[in-house]
Protein backbone atom coordinates (compact mmCIF):
# COMPACT_ATOMS: atom_id res chain seq x y z
CA UNK A 1 0.00 0.00 0.00
CA UNK A 2 1.58 3.25 -0.96
CA UNK A 3 1.87 6.35 1.36
CA UNK A 4 -0.62 8.43 -0.26
CA UNK A 5 -2.97 5.49 0.43
CA UNK A 6 -2.21 5.79 4.33
CA UNK A 7 -3.20 9.39 5.00
CA UNK A 8 -5.76 10.29 7.46
CA UNK A 9 -7.82 13.57 7.26
CA UNK A 10 -8.54 15.62 10.55
CA UNK A 11 -12.20 15.54 9.93
CA UNK A 12 -12.05 11.55 10.41
CA UNK A 13 -10.31 12.70 13.88
CA UNK A 14 -12.78 12.91 16.98
CA UNK A 15 -13.05 16.48 18.66
CA UNK A 16 -12.70 16.95 22.83
CA UNK A 17 -13.64 19.94 24.44
CA UNK A 18 -10.82 22.18 25.08
CA UNK A 19 -9.65 22.09 28.89
CA UNK A 20 -10.99 25.20 30.55
CA UNK A 21 -9.45 27.47 33.51
CA UNK A 22 -12.12 28.73 35.27
CA UNK A 23 -11.55 32.22 36.96
CA UNK A 24 -13.90 34.11 39.31
CA UNK A 25 -13.29 37.81 40.09
CA UNK A 26 -14.39 38.90 43.41
CA UNK A 27 -14.76 42.22 42.94
CA UNK A 28 -14.86 45.39 45.40
CA UNK A 29 -17.90 47.47 44.35
CA UNK A 30 -18.40 49.28 47.46
CA UNK A 31 -18.34 53.23 48.06
CA UNK A 32 -15.12 53.75 48.47
CA UNK A 33 -14.22 52.31 44.89
CA UNK A 34 -16.25 55.17 43.64
CA UNK A 35 -14.17 57.56 40.72
CA UNK A 36 -10.70 56.78 39.29
CA UNK A 37 -10.33 53.06 41.21
CA UNK A 38 -13.40 51.68 39.55
CA UNK A 39 -12.54 53.61 36.22
CA UNK A 40 -9.17 51.95 36.48
CA UNK A 41 -10.17 48.23 37.59
CA UNK A 42 -12.97 48.66 34.14
CA UNK A 43 -10.01 49.40 32.46
CA UNK A 44 -8.09 46.53 33.58
CA UNK A 45 -10.87 43.83 33.01
CA UNK A 46 -11.25 45.15 29.48
CA UNK A 47 -7.32 44.52 29.37
CA UNK A 48 -7.31 41.17 30.31
CA UNK A 49 -9.97 40.22 28.38
CA UNK A 50 -8.38 41.68 25.65
CA UNK A 51 -5.03 39.84 26.01
CA UNK A 52 -6.60 36.22 26.44
CA UNK A 53 -8.87 36.46 23.14
CA UNK A 54 -5.09 37.36 21.34
CA UNK A 55 -3.79 33.76 22.29
CA UNK A 56 -6.17 30.88 20.30
CA UNK A 57 -5.09 28.38 23.15
CA UNK A 58 -6.03 30.92 26.15
CA UNK A 59 -8.95 32.30 24.75
CA UNK A 60 -10.98 28.73 23.91
CA UNK A 61 -9.31 27.86 27.40
CA UNK A 62 -10.28 30.28 29.84
CA UNK A 63 -13.62 30.86 30.77
CA UNK A 64 -14.82 34.04 33.29
CA UNK A 65 -16.99 35.11 36.31
CA UNK A 66 -17.60 38.51 37.68
CA UNK A 67 -18.81 38.67 40.79
CA UNK A 68 -19.19 42.04 42.72
CA UNK A 69 -19.87 43.06 46.56
CA UNK A 70 -20.73 45.91 48.59
CA UNK A 71 -23.73 45.38 50.32
CA UNK A 72 -24.48 42.16 49.05
CA UNK A 73 -23.14 40.11 46.37
CA UNK A 74 -23.99 39.76 42.85
CA UNK A 75 -22.94 37.70 39.50
CA UNK A 76 -22.57 40.53 36.99
CA UNK A 77 -21.15 37.67 34.40
CA UNK A 78 -21.76 34.36 34.94
CA UNK A 79 -18.75 31.58 33.48
CA UNK A 80 -18.69 31.91 30.21
CA UNK A 81 -15.71 31.38 27.80
CA UNK A 82 -13.98 34.27 27.34
CA UNK A 83 -14.47 34.06 23.46
CA UNK A 84 -18.17 34.30 23.72
CA UNK A 85 -17.72 37.53 25.55
CA UNK A 86 -16.41 40.57 23.49
CA UNK A 87 -16.40 43.15 25.95
CA UNK A 88 -16.93 42.55 29.56
CA UNK A 89 -19.88 44.09 31.33
CA UNK A 90 -19.07 47.39 33.36
CA UNK A 91 -18.75 46.94 36.65
CA UNK A 92 -20.45 49.61 38.59
CA UNK A 93 -20.37 51.47 42.21
CA UNK A 94 -23.15 50.71 43.92
CA UNK A 95 -22.47 52.99 46.96
CA UNK A 96 -22.55 50.68 49.61
CA UNK A 97 -20.68 48.69 52.17
CA UNK A 98 -18.33 45.91 52.01
CA UNK A 99 -19.36 42.29 52.29
CA UNK A 100 -16.33 40.44 51.19
CA UNK A 101 -17.68 37.48 52.79
CA UNK A 102 -20.66 37.78 50.74
CA UNK A 103 -18.79 38.01 47.38
CA UNK A 104 -16.39 34.84 48.26
CA UNK A 105 -18.79 32.63 48.79
CA UNK A 106 -20.44 33.39 46.16
CA UNK A 107 -18.14 33.05 44.21
CA UNK A 108 -16.88 30.12 45.63
CA UNK A 109 -20.34 28.56 44.96
CA UNK A 110 -20.64 29.80 41.11
CA UNK A 111 -16.98 27.39 40.60
CA UNK A 112 -18.29 24.59 42.31
CA UNK A 113 -21.30 24.91 40.04
CA UNK A 114 -19.47 25.02 37.04
CA UNK A 115 -16.87 22.29 37.77
CA UNK A 116 -20.46 20.38 38.10
CA UNK A 117 -21.10 21.35 34.91
CA UNK A 118 -18.04 20.28 33.32
CA UNK A 119 -17.85 17.11 35.18
CA UNK A 120 -21.69 15.97 33.43
CA UNK A 121 -20.68 17.88 29.95
CA UNK A 122 -17.54 15.63 30.01
CA UNK A 123 -15.11 18.60 29.64
CA UNK A 124 -11.71 18.20 31.68
CA UNK A 125 -10.34 21.62 33.78
CA UNK A 126 -7.29 22.71 35.38
CA UNK A 127 -7.40 24.45 38.85
CA UNK A 128 -10.05 27.21 39.30
CA UNK A 129 -8.79 30.54 40.04
CA UNK A 130 -10.26 32.83 42.49
CA UNK A 131 -8.97 36.84 42.01
CA UNK A 132 -10.59 38.74 45.13
CA UNK A 133 -9.81 42.46 45.29
CA UNK A 134 -10.81 45.26 47.50
CA UNK A 135 -9.77 48.51 48.97
CA UNK A 136 -10.96 48.40 52.20
CA UNK A 137 -12.14 46.60 55.36
CA UNK A 138 -15.11 43.95 55.86
CA UNK A 139 -18.54 45.32 57.32
CA UNK A 140 -19.94 41.91 58.12
CA UNK A 141 -18.18 38.79 59.57
CA UNK A 142 -18.85 36.08 57.10
CA UNK A 143 -15.52 36.57 55.41
CA UNK A 144 -13.94 34.76 58.63
CA UNK A 145 -15.98 31.80 57.09
CA UNK A 146 -15.64 32.24 53.35
CA UNK A 147 -12.07 32.65 54.10
CA UNK A 148 -11.80 29.26 56.18
CA UNK A 149 -13.79 27.65 52.74
CA UNK A 150 -11.30 29.27 50.64
CA UNK A 151 -8.05 28.34 52.55
CA UNK A 152 -9.91 24.22 52.95
CA UNK A 153 -10.34 24.47 49.06
CA UNK A 154 -6.52 25.44 48.47
CA UNK A 155 -4.91 22.85 51.23
CA UNK A 156 -6.30 20.27 49.14
CA UNK A 157 -5.30 21.83 46.57
CA UNK A 158 -8.53 22.69 44.46
CA UNK A 159 -8.09 26.33 44.28
CA UNK A 160 -5.69 29.20 43.44
CA UNK A 161 -6.34 32.28 45.84
CA UNK A 162 -5.46 35.76 44.36
CA UNK A 163 -5.80 38.04 47.28
CA UNK A 164 -5.17 41.74 46.36
CA UNK A 165 -5.30 45.01 48.15
CA UNK A 166 -6.20 48.09 46.68
CA UNK A 167 -4.90 51.61 47.93
CA UNK A 168 -3.76 52.16 51.67
CA UNK A 169 -6.84 51.39 53.30
CA UNK A 170 -6.67 47.91 52.40
CA UNK A 171 -7.47 45.29 55.11
CA UNK A 172 -4.24 42.62 54.50
CA UNK A 173 -4.86 41.12 57.41
CA UNK A 174 -8.37 40.01 56.34
CA UNK A 175 -6.81 39.24 52.96
CA UNK A 176 -4.78 36.87 54.58
CA UNK A 177 -7.21 34.84 55.89
CA UNK A 178 -8.20 33.53 52.22
CA UNK A 179 -4.84 31.69 51.57
CA UNK A 180 -2.27 30.13 53.09
CA UNK A 181 0.03 29.54 50.43
CA UNK A 182 -0.30 32.82 48.73
CA UNK A 183 0.34 36.29 50.79
CA UNK A 184 -1.56 39.24 49.89
CA UNK A 185 -0.11 41.33 47.34
CA UNK A 186 -0.90 45.25 47.88
CA UNK A 187 -1.72 46.73 44.00
CA UNK A 188 1.18 49.87 43.19
CA UNK A 189 -0.97 52.86 42.94
CA UNK A 190 -3.49 51.81 40.62
CA UNK A 191 -1.70 49.37 38.95
CA UNK A 192 -4.82 47.38 37.47
CA UNK A 193 -3.44 47.43 33.86
CA UNK A 194 -0.64 46.04 34.70
CA UNK A 195 -2.14 43.36 37.11
CA UNK A 196 -4.48 42.48 34.66
CA UNK A 197 -1.88 41.91 31.67
CA UNK A 198 0.13 39.74 34.38
CA UNK A 199 -2.59 38.08 34.96
CA UNK A 200 -4.13 37.02 31.42
CA UNK A 201 -0.05 35.33 30.93
CA UNK A 202 -0.06 33.57 33.87
CA UNK A 203 -3.69 32.06 32.51
CA UNK A 204 -2.25 31.83 29.18
CA UNK A 205 0.72 29.80 30.54
CA UNK A 206 -1.65 27.08 32.70
CA UNK A 207 -4.33 26.92 29.46
CA UNK A 208 -0.72 25.43 28.05
CA UNK A 209 0.33 23.00 30.47
CA UNK A 210 0.50 19.54 30.32
CA UNK A 211 -0.29 16.47 32.39
CA UNK A 212 2.63 16.80 35.21
CA UNK A 213 3.50 20.08 34.93
CA UNK A 214 3.45 22.45 37.60
CA UNK A 215 2.92 25.77 36.48
CA UNK A 216 4.92 28.49 37.86
CA UNK A 217 3.83 32.05 37.85
CA UNK A 218 6.24 35.18 36.70
CA UNK A 219 7.26 36.37 39.86
CA UNK A 220 9.60 39.04 38.48
CA UNK A 221 6.40 40.52 36.54
CA UNK A 222 4.50 41.02 40.21
CA UNK A 223 7.05 43.52 40.68
CA UNK A 224 5.21 45.50 37.98
CA UNK A 225 2.26 45.95 39.87
CA UNK A 226 2.70 45.07 43.30
CA UNK A 227 4.47 46.88 46.30
CA UNK A 228 7.02 43.80 47.63
CA UNK B 1 9.28 -34.90 29.47
CA UNK B 2 9.32 -31.73 27.19
CA UNK B 3 6.45 -29.15 26.94
CA UNK B 4 4.64 -30.07 23.36
CA UNK B 5 6.02 -27.01 20.98
CA UNK B 6 3.68 -25.49 18.82
CA UNK B 7 3.70 -24.16 15.85
CA UNK B 8 2.48 -20.78 15.78
CA UNK B 9 -0.62 -19.79 13.01
CA UNK B 10 -0.85 -16.22 13.53
CA UNK B 11 1.84 -13.47 13.96
CA UNK B 12 1.79 -10.01 15.38
CA UNK B 13 2.72 -7.14 13.37
CA UNK B 14 3.73 -4.25 15.08
CA UNK B 15 4.27 -0.19 13.77
CA UNK B 16 4.88 2.98 15.72
CA UNK B 17 5.81 6.95 15.97
CA UNK B 18 6.21 9.36 18.93
CA UNK B 19 6.62 12.86 17.56
CA UNK B 20 7.09 15.81 19.02
CA UNK B 21 4.54 18.28 19.77
CA UNK B 22 4.38 21.98 19.08
CA UNK B 23 4.96 22.93 22.52
CA UNK B 24 7.93 21.53 22.72
CA UNK B 25 9.33 22.30 19.61
CA UNK B 26 8.67 25.76 19.84
CA UNK B 27 10.39 25.87 22.93
CA UNK B 28 13.54 23.99 21.07
CA UNK B 29 12.65 21.34 23.57
CA UNK B 30 12.75 17.47 22.84
CA UNK B 31 10.12 14.77 22.37
CA UNK B 32 9.31 13.81 26.10
CA UNK B 33 7.19 9.99 24.80
CA UNK B 34 9.10 7.31 23.68
CA UNK B 35 8.19 3.57 22.65
CA UNK B 36 9.36 0.00 22.59
CA UNK B 37 8.50 -3.19 21.47
CA UNK B 38 10.37 -6.75 21.91
CA UNK B 39 9.23 -10.29 20.96
CA UNK B 40 10.30 -13.53 22.52
CA UNK B 41 9.61 -17.36 21.42
CA UNK B 42 8.24 -19.24 24.65
CA UNK B 43 9.00 -22.51 25.56
CA UNK B 44 5.85 -24.12 24.33
CA UNK B 45 6.82 -22.54 20.69
CA UNK B 46 4.23 -19.59 20.68
CA UNK B 47 5.63 -16.30 20.12
CA UNK B 48 4.90 -13.46 22.48
CA UNK B 49 5.19 -9.44 21.74
CA UNK B 50 5.20 -6.34 24.05
CA UNK B 51 5.32 -3.09 23.20
CA UNK B 52 5.01 0.04 25.44
CA UNK B 53 4.62 3.77 25.33
CA UNK B 54 5.66 6.10 27.46
CA UNK B 55 5.49 9.98 28.16
CA UNK B 56 7.36 11.70 30.35
CA UNK B 57 6.30 14.03 32.60
CA UNK B 58 6.66 17.81 31.60
CA UNK B 59 7.82 19.20 34.97
CA UNK B 60 10.08 16.08 35.86
CA UNK B 61 13.83 17.08 34.35
CA UNK B 62 14.63 13.90 33.59
CA UNK B 63 10.87 12.96 32.44
CA UNK B 64 12.21 12.02 28.97
CA UNK B 65 14.80 9.96 29.80
CA UNK B 66 12.88 7.58 32.22
CA UNK B 67 10.32 7.27 29.30
CA UNK B 68 12.96 5.72 26.86
CA UNK B 69 13.84 3.50 29.54
CA UNK B 70 10.72 2.78 30.78
CA UNK B 71 9.16 2.05 27.45
CA UNK B 72 11.97 -0.56 26.99
CA UNK B 73 12.76 -1.92 30.53
CA UNK B 74 8.49 -2.57 30.26
CA UNK B 75 8.62 -4.26 26.63
CA UNK B 76 11.31 -6.30 27.66
CA UNK B 77 10.35 -7.13 30.99
CA UNK B 78 6.86 -8.63 29.87
CA UNK B 79 8.28 -10.79 27.17
CA UNK B 80 10.65 -12.31 29.94
CA UNK B 81 7.81 -12.24 32.27
CA UNK B 82 4.66 -14.13 30.21
CA UNK B 83 4.27 -16.64 32.50
CA UNK B 84 4.15 -14.45 35.63
CA UNK B 85 2.31 -12.35 33.80
CA UNK B 86 -0.83 -14.48 32.65
CA UNK B 87 -0.29 -16.70 36.21
CA UNK B 88 -0.08 -14.36 38.94
CA UNK B 89 -2.65 -12.91 40.89
CA UNK B 90 -3.47 -8.81 40.61
CA UNK B 91 -1.74 -7.73 43.52
CA UNK B 92 1.59 -9.93 42.60
CA UNK B 93 1.79 -8.73 38.62
CA UNK B 94 1.32 -4.95 39.96
CA UNK B 95 3.97 -5.41 42.43
CA UNK B 96 6.54 -7.24 39.93
CA UNK B 97 6.00 -4.90 37.13
CA UNK B 98 6.05 -1.55 38.96
CA UNK B 99 9.18 -3.10 41.28
CA UNK B 100 11.39 -4.48 38.40
CA UNK B 101 10.70 -0.38 36.73
CA UNK B 102 11.59 1.34 39.72
CA UNK B 103 14.49 -0.65 40.20
CA UNK B 104 15.71 0.43 36.49
CA UNK B 105 14.99 4.12 37.47
CA UNK B 106 16.91 4.04 40.66
CA UNK B 107 19.87 2.87 39.64
CA UNK B 108 19.61 5.17 36.57
CA UNK B 109 18.99 8.24 39.22
CA UNK B 110 21.91 7.07 41.32
CA UNK B 111 23.99 6.88 38.33
CA UNK B 112 23.49 10.99 37.93
CA UNK B 113 22.98 11.56 40.67
CA UNK B 114 19.10 12.90 40.45
CA UNK B 115 16.04 11.80 42.05
CA UNK B 116 13.98 9.01 41.39
CA UNK B 117 10.87 11.29 40.91
CA UNK B 118 12.77 13.32 38.43
CA UNK B 119 12.26 10.50 35.83
CA UNK B 120 8.40 11.09 36.05
CA UNK B 121 6.12 9.22 33.00
CA UNK B 122 3.42 7.16 32.09
CA UNK B 123 3.14 3.29 31.30
CA UNK B 124 0.74 2.41 28.50
CA UNK B 125 1.79 -1.55 27.23
CA UNK B 126 0.50 -4.54 26.28
CA UNK B 127 1.21 -8.29 25.82
CA UNK B 128 0.17 -10.89 23.43
CA UNK B 129 0.76 -14.00 22.58
CA UNK B 130 0.70 -15.98 19.31
CA UNK B 131 -1.87 -18.39 21.11
CA UNK B 132 -4.43 -15.37 22.49
CA UNK B 133 -3.37 -14.57 25.38
CA UNK B 134 -3.47 -11.15 26.12
CA UNK B 135 -3.01 -8.48 28.82
CA UNK B 136 -2.93 -4.32 28.95
CA UNK B 137 -0.67 -2.35 31.72
CA UNK B 138 -1.77 0.85 32.12
CA UNK B 139 -0.39 3.83 34.57
CA UNK B 140 -1.44 7.67 34.13
CA UNK B 141 -2.84 8.91 30.79
CA UNK B 142 -3.17 8.02 27.06
CA UNK B 143 -5.31 4.77 26.61
CA UNK B 144 -5.30 1.47 24.77
CA UNK B 145 -8.02 0.31 22.23
CA UNK B 146 -8.97 -2.51 21.40
CA UNK B 147 -10.29 -5.01 17.87
CA UNK B 148 -12.48 -8.08 19.19
CA UNK B 149 -14.80 -9.85 16.79
CA UNK B 150 -14.95 -6.62 14.76
CA UNK B 151 -15.43 -3.85 17.30
CA UNK B 152 -13.18 -1.52 18.80
CA UNK B 153 -13.19 -0.79 22.62
CA UNK B 154 -11.86 0.88 24.84
CA UNK B 155 -9.16 -1.51 26.84
CA UNK B 156 -7.98 0.76 29.25
CA UNK B 157 -9.04 4.38 29.96
CA UNK B 158 -6.84 7.36 30.42
CA UNK B 159 -6.74 7.94 34.44
CA UNK B 160 -6.21 11.65 35.36
CA UNK B 161 -6.39 13.40 38.82
CA UNK B 162 -9.43 15.87 39.04
CA UNK B 163 -8.02 18.41 37.04
CA UNK B 164 -6.46 18.53 32.99
CA UNK B 165 -2.73 18.79 34.44
CA UNK B 166 -2.60 15.97 37.00
CA UNK B 167 -1.96 12.34 36.01
CA UNK B 168 -0.28 9.39 37.54
CA UNK B 169 3.07 8.74 37.29
CA UNK B 170 5.85 5.09 37.70
CA UNK B 171 7.55 7.40 40.04
CA UNK B 172 4.51 7.72 42.79
CA UNK B 173 4.95 6.30 45.97
CA UNK B 174 1.34 4.85 45.32
CA UNK B 175 2.04 3.31 41.75
CA UNK B 176 1.43 -0.01 42.67
CA UNK B 177 -2.36 1.42 43.33
CA UNK B 178 -2.72 2.95 40.02
CA UNK B 179 -1.35 1.07 37.54
CA UNK B 180 -4.07 -1.27 36.12
CA UNK B 181 -3.80 -4.60 34.46
CA UNK B 182 -6.61 -5.85 32.01
CA UNK B 183 -6.48 -8.97 29.96
CA UNK B 184 -7.78 -12.29 28.59
CA UNK B 185 -6.67 -15.56 27.59
CA UNK B 186 -8.27 -18.22 25.24
CA UNK B 187 -11.73 -19.46 26.30
CA UNK B 188 -12.43 -16.67 28.44
CA UNK B 189 -15.97 -14.45 27.73
CA UNK B 190 -13.67 -12.06 26.43
CA UNK B 191 -13.37 -12.56 22.56
CA UNK B 192 -9.92 -13.14 21.07
CA UNK B 193 -8.21 -9.66 20.08
CA UNK B 194 -7.18 -8.87 16.49
CA UNK B 195 -5.64 -5.59 17.07
CA UNK B 196 -4.55 -3.28 19.62
CA UNK B 197 -3.58 0.62 19.15
CA UNK B 198 -1.82 2.45 21.98
CA UNK B 199 -1.32 6.23 22.29
CA UNK B 200 -0.35 8.94 24.12
CA UNK B 201 -2.49 11.70 25.38
CA UNK B 202 -1.04 13.77 22.63
CA UNK B 203 -3.04 11.65 20.37
CA UNK B 204 -5.79 10.48 22.59
CA UNK B 205 -8.12 13.62 22.53
CA UNK B 206 -8.56 12.57 18.38
CA UNK B 207 -8.99 9.16 19.00
CA UNK B 208 -11.42 8.73 21.84
CA UNK B 209 -14.50 11.28 22.97
CA UNK B 210 -13.52 11.83 26.16
CA UNK B 211 -17.45 11.96 27.57
CA UNK B 212 -19.13 9.24 25.59
CA UNK B 213 -16.16 6.87 25.10
CA UNK B 214 -16.50 7.12 21.38
CA UNK B 215 -13.44 5.27 19.60
CA UNK B 216 -12.51 7.27 16.41
CA UNK B 217 -13.11 4.78 13.31
CA UNK B 218 -10.26 5.63 11.60
CA UNK B 219 -8.74 2.79 13.95
CA UNK B 220 -10.03 0.30 11.46
CA UNK B 221 -8.11 2.09 8.24
CA UNK B 222 -4.92 2.12 10.39
CA UNK B 223 -5.11 -1.47 11.54
CA UNK B 224 -5.76 -2.69 7.63
CA UNK B 225 -2.70 -0.53 6.71
CA UNK B 226 -0.57 -2.84 8.79
CA UNK B 227 -2.85 -6.13 7.74
CA UNK B 228 -1.75 -4.89 3.83
CA UNK B 229 1.73 -3.42 4.31
CA UNK B 230 5.35 -3.73 5.42
CA UNK B 231 5.67 -2.77 9.12
CA UNK B 232 8.29 -0.08 8.17
CA UNK B 233 5.93 1.33 5.57
CA UNK B 234 3.15 1.79 8.32
CA UNK B 235 5.67 2.97 10.68
CA UNK B 236 6.97 6.32 8.20
CA UNK B 237 2.64 6.39 7.38
CA UNK B 238 2.25 7.22 11.31
CA UNK B 239 5.12 8.87 11.75
CA UNK B 240 3.50 11.81 9.00
CA UNK B 241 0.27 11.66 9.91
CA UNK B 242 1.16 12.17 13.49
CA UNK B 243 3.42 15.36 11.98
CA UNK B 244 0.81 16.42 9.85
CA UNK B 245 -2.69 15.68 11.59
CA UNK B 246 -2.72 14.69 15.06
CA UNK B 247 0.07 17.30 16.34
CA UNK B 248 -2.69 20.02 14.67
CA UNK B 249 -5.13 18.69 17.26
CA UNK B 250 -2.65 18.95 20.33
CA UNK B 251 0.36 20.90 21.57
CA UNK B 252 1.71 17.70 23.37
CA UNK B 253 4.07 15.31 22.07
CA UNK B 254 2.19 12.55 19.70
CA UNK B 255 2.79 8.57 20.56
CA UNK B 256 0.66 6.10 18.28
CA UNK B 257 1.56 2.42 18.23
CA UNK B 258 -0.65 -0.37 16.57
CA UNK B 259 -0.21 -4.27 16.70
CA UNK B 260 -2.38 -6.31 14.27
CA UNK B 261 -2.59 -10.24 14.31
CA UNK B 262 -2.88 -12.00 11.33
CA UNK B 263 -2.42 -15.53 9.97
CA UNK B 264 1.34 -17.14 9.25
CA UNK B 265 1.87 -17.22 5.97
CA UNK B 266 5.10 -19.80 6.21
CA UNK B 267 6.91 -17.56 8.19
CA UNK B 268 9.70 -18.78 9.86
CA UNK B 269 8.69 -18.76 13.57
CA UNK B 270 12.63 -18.78 14.90
CA UNK B 271 12.52 -15.38 15.22
CA UNK B 272 15.12 -14.27 17.38
CA UNK B 273 14.38 -11.57 20.79
CA UNK B 274 14.42 -8.40 18.94
CA UNK B 275 13.91 -4.90 20.75
CA UNK B 276 12.37 -2.09 18.53
CA UNK B 277 12.27 1.72 19.95
CA UNK B 278 11.48 4.88 18.88
CA UNK B 279 11.41 8.57 19.60
CA UNK B 280 12.09 11.74 17.88
CA UNK B 281 14.80 13.33 19.68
Amino acid sequence: MSQDLMRIRTEELLLNPTNRVPIAFCLDASGSMDGQPMQELNEGVQIFFQAIHADPIAKASAEVAIIVFSDDAEVILDFQGVSNVAYPPEIACTGGSTNLGAGVNLALDRLRARKKEYRSAGVDYFQPWLVLMTDGKPTTEEHRQAGAKACKLEAQGKLVVFPIGIGPYADMAVLAMFSNKRSPLRLKGLNFREFFQWLSKSVVRVSQSRPGEKVSLDLEGIKGWAEL
Amino acid sequence: MGRAVTEPASHWKVAGASVIGKHHEAARGRCEDAWASARQQLPDGHEALAVCVSDGAGSAANGWVGAQLVSRVVANWLVNNTDKMFSADADDRQWAIVSAIKRVLRRAALGRGADLKSYACTIIAVLVTTEGKWLSVHLGDGGIVGLFDGFLRIVSAPRRGEFANETFFVTDNDAIDNIIINGGKPGSKTPQPQAFALFSDGVEGSLVNRHTGEVCQVLFRVFDWLTNSEEADVTTALETNLRDVFRERSSDDCSLVIIVQQPCSGKSTDTPPSLQTGSDD
